[in-house]
């Protein structure tokens, strides 16, 4: 390190810092071999979401009437559907539309839960008590059942299953949020931050917010597994994508009609949902030990 | 010498219990020293200064003025723009009163950034000095430190440092010596020292700590169960009156009472 170039240093010295930070987190999910193979399912399920078109043998949507309910064999790796349809083209452009649904779902709710969590827990007193009656309602259902709801009033459709999936999934985080504002809010250094001229807007966003977001983090990736079967969940009910579109659960309810003498139809997609949502909860757990000491 | 504090008969209480009976003084640039045991009412005063009183008590003076300003009057958003800026605080423990998650130099870039509207750039050249100023070296290194790389004593200055990014006219340390060892609890106060001298600020030390106060103030006030009792020079100590200040002068160490 040299003192002779200050300003040379920080720029440097910050970088490293988070680099090693990602570094050290990394190794730390490496070294725990369950975290490490729900590191590589999760890897693997995103590679090849994004190289879907490329992989993908045949058309998703190309029928093919003469050769339905083909078994799986070298032509067609995972057999084919009720309409000829090639199942591994399917199964990879059904990831997309699981890993999309993710990764809104994983942007959106948490940053929602962070901020009604923080607010409520900051003012306390009537917003408080407003916001997590809202937020009490919503958890009075069944997640899966409030989706169902929801999407059966707005009508089926992608879009309106992520609503669906957001409105019930956001609760949770908001009370795991205000937990953490609260405990937050007493400690030495927000005193000091307010005694130093710091508006309650920016002890908010500079001082609490950060402090909560690991916990949320953890939450949101235990949670993605939960994520998956909902909206597999939605598709199967037909309330999810409309329907020339691949998506898994609408999969597994197509397939469930030849499911005794046809059954990779059914199984491919099903096997796909198992292990998406176990390569989730491996990383979520690894997480969970890595970011939060305190639950370990 | 002109006020730049004046308080008049402070009341704080919580509930019905007075926490705080009828407190009055004035204070130039200069070192003043509250002193009193614990529960005395000593932060008490001092956060009625930058009214924030913890929740549940309230309080009410007959005048209590700031450098011309009227801080009974004063709406919120005045009274923030009074805290950091005008008036500093620095707490007791720099353990938990840094944020964690913050490097050194970016919590006090911070201030630098909320009080004088500096750029980042500006803010970074200003935090290194102002780091450099509370006598810690390399502060290009510790610029770059989390709070629990610092130790207790580095941690305080740091702390001082963030206070005097606002370039506050009067400083309030709430015991700010007491978490920390012997050494480091003497540079921190020779670091107050040579700051209230260099630039002219006045300084509230609230302590409980007689023999401390009487070679680091000028002034000294002791606090008993909410009522200021005796107000006096610090050399003057000796010749104080009170039965309660002579308590604690008698409490003193003392090397040669040794049996």
């Amino acid at each position: 390190m040299s003192l002779a170039h200050p300003d040379a240093y920080e720029p440097a010295s910050s970088l490293a810092a988070r680099l090693t930070g990602a570094a050290e987190t990394a190794r730390a999910l490496a070294a725990d071999r369950s975290a490490l193979a729900g590191m590589v399912i999760v890897t693997l399920l995103i590679l090849a979401a994004a190289a879907a078109p490329l992989l993908a043998p045949y058309d998703p949507n190309a029928q093919d009437l003469a050769l339905r309910l083909a078994p799986p064999g070298a032509a067609h790796w995972l057999g084919t559907d009720e309409l000829g349809r090639d199942v591994l083209s399917r199964l990879l452009a059904g990831s997309r539309i699981t890993l999309a649904v993710v990764a809104l779902i994983a942007l959106t709710v948490p940053a929602a839960g962070l901020a009604v969590g923080c607010l409520a827990g900051f003012a306390g007193g009537i917003v408080d008590a407003v916001l997590m009656r809202i937020a009490d309602v919503f958890l009075a259902f069944p997640r899966l059942i409030l989706a169902l709801a929801l999407v059966a009033a707005m009508g089926p459709g992608l879009s309106h299953a992520l609503i669906a999936i957001a409105l019930a999934a956001w609760p949770p985080y908001a009370r795991l949020a205000r937990a953490e504002t609260m405990a937050i809010r007493e400690r030495d250094f927000i005193a000091a931050a307010r005694l130093s001229g710091a508006s309650p807007a920016r002890l908010l966003l500079l001082h609490i917010a950060p402090l909560c977001l690991p916990s949320l983090i953890v939450r949101a990736s235990l949670d993605m597994a939960g994520v998956i079967l909902t909206a597999a969940g939605l598709g199967f009910l037909g309330l999810g994508v409309a329907p020339p579109q691949a998506e898994w659960g609408a999969m597994i309810a197509a397939g469930r009609r030849f499911m005794l003498d046809q059954w990779w139809v059914a199984a491919a997609p099903g096997v796909a949902i198992a292990v998406a949502t176990l390569g989730f909860n491996l990383l979520g757990e690894g997480l969970r030990d890595v970011l939060d000491p305190r639950q370990r | 010498m002109s006020a730049l504090l004046e308080i008049e008969d402070l009341h704080v209480s919580f509930g019905t219990a007075e926490a705080v009976r009828g407190a009055s003084f004035a204070m130039g640039r200069e070192r003043l020293a509250l002193v009193g045991g614990s529960g005395a009412g000593k932060s008490l005063i001092g956060r009625a200064i930058l009214r924030l009183l913890p929740a549940g008590a309230s309080m009410t003076a007959a005048r209590m003025n700031f450098d011309g300003i009227d801080l009974l009057a004063a709406g919120p958003r005045e009274m923030r723009a009074l805290r950091g800026r005008r008036i500093g605080w620095v707490l007791q423990d720099p353990k938990f009163s840094l944020n964690p998650v913050m490097s050194v130099g970016t919590q006090v870039e911070e201030m630098l950034r909320l009080h004088r509207r500096l750029d980042r750039r500006a803010a970074r050249e200003e935090a290194l000095a102002l780091l450099e100023s509370v006598w810690l070296r390399e502060p290009a290194r510790v610029h770059a430190l989390y709070p629990h790389e610092l130790s207790g004593g580095m941690g305080q200055r740091a702390m001082i440092a963030m206070m005097l990014a606002g370039e506050p006219d009067l400083l309030i340390a709430d015991e700010p010596s007491s978490a920390l060892d012997a050494g480091a609890a003497l540079q921190v106060l020779a670091v107050l020292d040579d700051l209230v001298a260099r630039r002219g600020m006045g300084l509230l030390f609230i302590s409980h700590d007689l023999t401390l106060v009487e070679g680091f103030c000028d002034r000294v006030m002791v606090i008993e169960a909410g009522s200021i009792v005796e107000s006096c020079d610090a050399a003057a100590l000796g010749e104080a009156r009170h039965p309660y200040t002579r308590r604690l002068l008698a409490a003193r160490p003392r090397l040669e009472a040794a049996p």
